[in-house]
């Protein structure tokens, strides 16, 4: 505005109230609610601390006691296996001493591992988050409960020292009928996977092989991803347009899935990852990973954990089965005996008694494993086998059923109900059987499996070097399982 | 050994050998690949049996005499039951025989009392004509002669055969029905 021109300032002035809109349209308008939240003259209604919508199941490391007294570089103990495992008889000859009785013993051994995660919070996230929540105290806790995730499939599935070596080459066949392979000569390679292995991959992400994982200091460590050697390739020749290719891998001790990779040779892709040692293939593969990025060394190993339960049975002496191949790409699933059992669980509960006179406490499935074992046991052709104990209460009748424990028919105690409980981490195909304690006289074992640290959980939280909070949770030790015979596993089991 | 190929069946491939089925359907597997080749889908020809070895040939042998057992046990069973069943339709031949001999003299009975019906049936019309013939006499009492008109009185004394004089009046005709109601 002009002072020193009176007719103009008046004429601007004029203006202004005549049409003030034109001037400055934003003091005009009416208030009226924002068309979106975070808009205009609008309150943000934010429920102060963020939620934790993510579950921390960790069941096996919640029942294994931890003990801290941990020193050196490994835990070592003996045992005694066996007395008079000879069998020496004990009669005696009138005035002569009786004949000498042998001992079995064995030495056991665990190396001790760190197992942690680090994690960092900027100055600028630290501003930004007060008044709403502690993202450092939220960091270090998301650290714990990660911590304790993977704790727990390591207890589970940890592999440092059972290489599962190269997978064998797949055998194949074609049918000419029900799938949508076209006429061309397939290749086909598989390759076994821990349960490292199996939990990390996806037909989209791939699985993984050698991991070179860079620290959060900077440092670098080397680890098998969980894979096994992929096999050599297998090739076969398919017509028509509506061919499948049945594949079958001989089954690999301590393995619990199978990647499979098909296409032309030279480009097999990563198509399907099976619980079971067959694929039925009936389209070309859909993944993006091909056979030839994996590396040509077996991945299967991790050498920064520890040994968990499926490695130490396969290892260890403890009970293992792998179901039957059975038919290509179906397998075979577990078999109901007709009276309310389950062939399987009797077979190991048996081989439990006849080797070891001792019943496993636990049977750990995955959904597949539980939902079946249901099936099986109410599907019985002798129903009558089974008890329901009805609450007659009005209302108190819910569908559905869930067999919740299996009778051990082989047991000093008689009948013993063992419970059969899901598991987030063990994979469909796959039944582990627990033991928490060991029915001998004096042996010696209060804990049956323990984790025996160095130190146990711990949190760091490091010096500033930049303008990073940064925060480290550890602890320092290794699943001490005094008698791996008292655990066993179903593997290779077929969904159905 | 010589496994049957699904009509589907393309080949089966392991460790770089191929099998392919021959023109009658058959694909030749090496006897350490056999089940490896069912879990492809092939299967055992009908007429060929698993290989037998002693343990299988005790569990084949055992399996076969408890079988022959329980044949046996069925067979003395069935020839029991055979003589049984002998004695049983002999039995049963005789009570037919009984039973032909009672419908015959049922038959014979069965006419007899038809003809004794019948002769009821004849007594029995007669016996009603008789009371019909009692009833039309004393159907019509001495008031009803009375209380009947010159008409009346000529119908019933024509229905009578009493044969009615000429020119009798009324008083005459009821003379001449009374002697017939009284007969």
């Amino acid at each position: 505005m002009s002072l020193n021109d009176p007719k103009k300032s008046l004429r601007l002035i004029k203006t202004a109230f005549g049409s003030p809109e034109q001037l400055h349209p934003e003091l005009t308008k009416a208030f009226t609610q924002s068309g979106t939240p975070t808009a205009g003259l609008t309150a943000y209604d934010l429920q102060p601390g963020a939620l934790h919508l993510y579950p921390v199941d960790t069941p096996l490391r919640n029942r294994t006691p931890r003990v801290g007294t941990g020193i050196g570089t490994q835990a070592n103990w003996k045992a005694i296996t066996g007395i008079n495992v000879n069998n020496v008889s004990a009669g005696l000859g009138q005035g002569n001493r009786g004949g000498v009785m042998a001992t079995s013993s064995q030495d056991y051994m665990a190396a001790y591992r760190g197992l942690g995660l680090d994690d960092y919070v900027t100055f600028e996230a630290d501003y930004a988050a007060q008044g709403f929540d502690d993202v450092k105290a939220l960091a270090v806790q998301g650290l714990l409960r990660s911590l304790m995730i993977g704790e727990e499939k390591v207890i589970l599935g940890g592999n440092t020292s059972l290489p599962l070596g190269t997978t064998p080459t797949p055998s194949l066949s074609t049918s000419t009928a029900g799938g949508a392979l076209a006429a061309q000569t397939w290749s086909v390679i598989c390759a076994a996977l821990t349960l490292d292995g199996y939990l990390g991959t996806t037909v989209t992400s791939g699985i993984n092989g050698q991991i070179i994982r860079t620290n959060a200091d900077g440092s670098q460590d080397t680890y098998g991803g969980g894979s096994a050697k992929k096999s050599a390739n297998a090739t076969i020749a398919t017509t028509g347009t509506t061919s499948q290719i049945a594949g079958i891998v001989a089954p690999v001790s301590g393995a619990v899935a199978y990647a499979w990779f098909w296409g032309a040779a030279g480009a097999e892709i990563l198509g399907a990852i099976t619980t079971i040692n067959s694929v039925a293939i009936t389209a070309a593969a859909s993944g993006t990973q091909l056979a030839s990025a994996l590396t040509a060394t077996d991945s299967s190993t991790n050498g920064l954990v520890f040994d968990g339960l499926l490695t130490q049975v396969v290892k260890g002496g403890g009970y293992y089965a792998a179901q039957p191949t059975g038919a290509a790409g179906v397998g075979t699933p577990l078999t109901a005996d007709g009276t309310g059992g389950i062939v399987e669980l009797d077979a190991a509960l048996k081989w439990f008694w006849d080797y070891y006179r001792l019943s496993p406490t636990t049977i750990w499935v995955s959904s597949q494993e539980q939902l079946n074992i249901t099936h099986k046991v109410l599907n019985s052709q002798n129903n009558g086998a089974q008890r329901f104990v009805i609450n007659p209460q009005q209302g108190a009748i819910a569908g559905g059923d869930l067999v919740t424990s299996y009778l051990n028919k082989f047991s000093m105690q008689g009948a013993k109900s063992i419970p059969i409980l899901l598991h987030p981490n063990l994979p469909a195909g796959t039944i582990l059987f627990d033991t928490d304690e060991i029915p001998y006289p004096l042996s010696g074992i209060g804990n049956v499996k323990q984790i025996k640290c160095r130190r146990d959980y711990y949190q760091i939280e490091w010096p500033l070097v930049s303008r990073k909070y940064q925060y480290g949770v550890y602890f320092d030790g290794v699943l001490q399982n005094y008698f791996p015979p008292a655990f066993g596993i179903i593997t290779n089991i077929a969904n159905g | 050994m010589k496994l049957v190929a699904p009509v589907t069946f393309g080949s089966f491939s392991h460790e770089g050998k191929s099998f392919s089925p021959d023109k009658e359907g058959f694909v030749d597997v090496p006897d350490h690949l056999v089940e490896l080749a069912k879990s492809h889908g092939l299967t055992l020809p009908a007429h060929l049996a698993p290989a037998i070895t002693p343990e299988v040939e005790e569990d084949l042998r055992s399996q076969l005499n408890a079988a022959l057992a329980d044949n046996k046990a069925l067979l003395d069973t069935a020839s029991i039951q055979e003589k049984h069943i002998g004695e049983l339709e002999a039995q049963l031949a005789l009570v037919q025989q009984a039973a032909h001999a009672a419908q015959d003299d049922s038959n014979v009975l069965k006419g007899s009392v038809a003809a004794q019906e019948l002769r009821i049936a004849e007594l029995e019309q007669q016996l009603a004509a008789s009371q019909q013939a009692d009833d039309d006499d004393t159907s019509v009492v001495v008031e009803d002669v009375n209380a009947m008109t010159v008409r009346e009185l000529r119908a019933y004394l024509t229905g009578k055969g009493v044969a009615i004089p000429a020119g009798a009046n009324k008083d005459a005709l009821r003379v001449l029905a009374q002697p017939a109601q009284q007969a």
